[in-house]
């Protein structure tokens, strides 16, 4: 009789490969392009955009978020100054919502408009209309950061910083420093870090 | 009467179970996760309502929590993280219940973590009152990374989580969304010994 311990081992070796697992790739390793970057995405003021658009000089900032999750919520005000002031200073900025509206009505387009506006976005928010975009960039939940550099190589992937629920006790602010970092042409101090976030509501696979 | 190899590989594995079980009840024992057992006469008892306040919901920190996975006396563990606005996880929890129902009798240990801020308190105890549960479950005290790391490395924080682990800390599912009832059910049937006919 096979001892118990291989023999669980084999049961989860058969197993993983029958399950449906995530429906993204592995996450994007540090140093990899933006994957799709010619893709067109709808933009809330009505333009198709792209990632390779939305690239700046000194870096590109991709967001994957959506209207309904508390977790956006909690951070949306902290992205929506970042993003702004970032775009100013040759960082692209693009937030993408690649969630399903119909399992979840709030991440609509009409509410995306809405958002865009309260939030006074002064950049894109796209619609990722295959949930083929957080596919290939191994993005899972939203919020999710991927941060490029000014060649276009991923120099930061997580979270914004190290406290959704409360803006003032945030002590580590990953992001903020990574975008200036690029911003002054620096290496950014931290690379990946990892938060809470919502499942994306991937649409399903053509 | 010849005692078949299959037989003779089940009677060690509950020998071993019981001597790990009589090891463990020497020390100073944790609050207990236990299964309730089905009624005995095979039926089981209808689920009552349980007030928030009874429900036992404890606060863990990082350490704490891995402590509880590791814990030795299970032959599996289960661990889903949830929170009340992630609804995938409040779709989901009543087939994890059903599958504590299943094989906790067996030696599964079902943990669950709540990833609610602290703040939101009630709406845990509210929820899991509404799930009838009456057994220890978990709220993170502590920051979302060191929680993610320690449970696993390849996990970025997506709720749900759902991981099974063997008596040796192998990984044998890890899961980032939705699970069911049927493929936990597959999973743990193939791994856990057959019962007696």
């Amino acid at each position: 009789m096979i001892p118990s311990r291989i023999r669980t081992s084999l049961v989860a070796a058969l197993f993983a490969c029958s399950l449906p697992g995530i429906a993204s790739a592995a996450p994007l390793a540090l140093g990899s392009k933006a994957p799709m970057a010619d893709v067109k995405m709808k933009s809330v003021d009505g333009r198709e955009l792209t990632i390779a658009d939305a690239k700046g000089e000194k870096g590109t900032l991709v967001i994957f978020t959506c209207n309904h999750c508390p977790y956006v919520k909690a951070w949306d005000t902290r992205i929506a100054a970042l993003g702004n002031e970032f775009s100013k200073k040759g960082i692209g900025v693009v937030s993408i919502n690649s969630n399903d509206p119909s399992v979840q009505a709030e991440d609509g387009y009409a509410e995306m408009q809405e958002r865009a506006k309260k939030l006074g976005l002064k950049f894109p928010y796209v619609v990722d209309a295959t949930s083929d975009v957080a596919r290939a960039f191994g993005a899972t939940r939203t919020p999710e950061i991927f941060l490029f550099d000014a060649k276009g190589a991923l120099v930061y992937h997580g979270a914004v910083d190290d406290n959704s629920r409360d803006a003032e006790k945030v002590e580590k602010r990953w992001l903020r420093d990574a975008l200036e970092a690029l911003a002054a042409g620096k290496p950014v101090p931290v690379a990946q870090t990892k938060a809470f976030g919502c499942t994306i509501k991937f649409r399903d696979a053509k | 009467m010849t005692v078949s190899r299959r037989h003779r590989h089940l009677v060690s594995a509950y020998v071993a179970a019981a001597l790990v079980f009589l090891a463990c009840a020497s020390r100073p024992q944790p609050l207990p996760d236990e299964p309730t057992p089905p009624s005995s006469d095979g039926a089981h008892a209808p689920a009552t309502n349980v007030a928030p306040a009874a429900v036992p919901l404890v606060d863990v920190t990082p350490e704490q929590f891995v402590a509880k996975m590791r814990e030795p006396g299970a032959f599996a563990v289960l661990v889903n993280v949830w929170a009340t606005w992630c609804d995938p996880c409040r779709e989901e929890f009543p087939d994890l219940l059903r599958i504590r129902e299943s094989y906790g009798p067996r030696g599964l240990r079902t943990l669950f973590l709540s990833a609610d801020f602290e703040d939101d308190r009630d709406d845990v105890l509210d929820f899991l009152a509404s799930q009838s549960v009456s057994f220890e479950t978990y709220l993170r005290a502590g920051d979302d990374h060191a929680f993610i790391d320690a449970i696993h490395p390849d996990w970025g924080g997506t709720l749900p989580a759902t991981l099974v682990l063997n008596s040796h800390r192998d990984v044998l599912l890890f899961r980032e969304g939705a699970i069911t009832f049927d493929e936990l059910d597959k999973l743990l049937s193939m791994l856990f010994p057959d019962e007696d006919e």
